[in-house]
């Protein structure tokens, strides 16, 4: 029973200590700036049992006006990026976003906007809210308005953007977009304009091109020395670049042998082995001779 | 005196690690963007507390499943974790007085728990090593009784805790259900 007296009797003195200073002794932090006025009344924003109902908001802060004029009516100016969007939502929930009192952490009241309260047909005109800050690029200029299809909406990049979607003729102009991104090294420089050759959609690596289709690295002839046997420009090559290699040697050996076409070396050359050279050549003459 | 000196610092410790482990949830929790989680722990931390009062149920033959000593241990682990809970819900933020005044009032209680625990045990302790002495000094069985009754002191000691421990829960339950109902009435 004592103890029944003394729950009733705390329960008096904390509930009238809620009643005569809530603001104290409930309320979760100050509202915020241009709240004062109406920092002490609960129930101006807040329904009992129901929340915080869009309507006590928007009765103050009309829809139309959000992001363009302060509720005198004085106009705002949008900040950069961030154009006027409440008229496009899908529904009012000001709570969803907004969280008056400062300091209250309520779980989805942290003032993050999120292209899914926007409604549909807004959500495919990207240009109506960020037109300002769209780039002005050439691949954006011919991108058009449908941001969404390379761009998602939580954030600008990482984009998906398909190069098949671009007309054969433009899928070809690599440089077009990727100019100054493009290595500047002596073998792209020589590679020229056709990066698809070597390299995909996808990504940059892994690239395809594979020198030892026409010739195998080996000690002799190492891979890090282009400037030996390509001396101007990659797609073309000598073996002459070498002091073991003469012009008047190698067509001294060649005759000898009884081979008088020998100017298109890696014919038969694929690597630095004579004997690959040799079997080559066999195999070469023998087709030459059939036919 | 030792072993008694030992029981209350592990009991002091274990009070201590409980806001230290309060306070370090809350920081992950933040860190991770998972406050939503810690606003949650607060129903769940309460509805332990709630849960751990079926051994004062028991205690006082308004029900009679469980054994006393088992419900005692149950009401010891959910109280605790469920002030933990309780603690990380409210986080390390100073706002509105009244979930604080529970909060403080949660801790007293927890606090007025353990010392429960450590009376108990330390009657125990006592009443034990004082009747092995009595035997060892040849008494007989009824003298023996009659000694130990004389000198159970620290049983009274759980008698008078018995008496405060209920008010200071009652004194954190009606800042909670308070909380609560403020909580709900203006969510």
């Amino acid at each position: 029973m004592r103890n029944l007296f003394v729950m009733i009797f705390l329960l008096a003195a904390y509930g009238a200590l809620v009643v005569w200073i809530p603001e104290v002794t409930v309320s979760p932090g100050d509202v915020i700036e241009g709240h004062e006025k109406i920092a002490n009344d609960c129930t101006e924003c807040h329904s009992p049992f129901r929340g915080t109902p869009a309507a006590k908001c928007i009765a103050c802060h009309e829809l139309e006006a959000i992001g363009l004029a302060t509720t005198a009516g004085v106009p705002v100016a949008a900040a950069e990026g961030e154009p006027p969007f409440h008229q496009a939502l899908i529904e009012p929930a000001c709570v969803r976003c907004h969280s008056d009192h400062r300091g209250a952490e309520r779980p989805g009241a942290s003032i993050s906007f999120t292209h899914e309260l926007v409604r549909n047909d807004v959500l495919s005109t990207c240009a109506s809210c960020h037109g300002a800050s769209t780039p002005k690029d050439d691949l954006h200029r011919q991108a058009g308005d449908d941001c969404g299809s390379c761009h998602g909406f939580e954030a600008w990049i990482p984009a998906t953007f398909e190069h098949e979607t671009l007309p054969a003729e433009r899928q070809k102009a690599c440089v077009s977009c990727h100019g100054a991104s493009t290595p500047k090294d002596d073998l792209h420089r020589q590679a020229g304009d056709d990066c698809g050759s070597c390299h995909g959609f996808e990504a940059w690596t892994p690239a395809t091109f594979e020198h030892e289709r026409h010739f195998r690295f080996d000690r002799h002839h190492p891979a890090s020395k282009c400037q030996s046997c390509h001396p101007s420009t990659l797609d073309q090559y000598t073996c002459y670049g070498c002091h073991e290699h003469s012009a008047r040697g190698i067509a001294r050996e060649h005759r000898e042998e009884g081979i008088t076409e020998f100017e298109d070396c890696v014919e038969c050359h694929r690597s630095g082995d004579e004997h690959e050279a040799e079997r080559l050549f066999r195999k070469r003459r023998g087709k030459t001779a059939r036919q | 005196m030792r072993s008694v000196a030992l029981r209350a610092g592990a009991l002091l410790a274990l009070w201590a690690s409980v806001i230290v482990a309060a306070v370090t949830l809350d920081a992950v929790l933040h860190t991770l963007g998972l406050i939503w989680v810690g606003f949650w722990l607060g129903p769940i931390g309460t509805a332990l507390v709630v849960v751990s009062f079926v051994y004062s149920l028991r205690k006082r033959g308004w029900i009679e499943i469980g054994s006393p000593h088992r419900l005692l241990r149950l009401h010891e682990a959910l109280a605790l974790t469920g002030a933990l809970a309780i603690l990380v819900h409210g986080g390390v933020h100073f706002h509105a007085l009244l979930p604080w005044l529970a909060v403080f009032a949660m801790m007293i209680a927890v606090a007025s728990g353990l010392m429960g625990e450590f009376l108990l045990a330390s009657a125990r302790s006592r009443l034990t090593d004082r009747e092995r002495e009595l035997r060892e000094s040849g008494l007989d069985a009824t003298n023996i009784e009659k000694k130990l009754e004389a000198d159970a002191l620290m049983v009274r000691g759980m008698e008078i805790w018995r008496v405060v421990h209920l008010p200071i829960a009652v004194n954190f339950a009606v800042l909670a259900v308070l909380h609560i109902a403020t909580a709900v009435v203006f969510w």
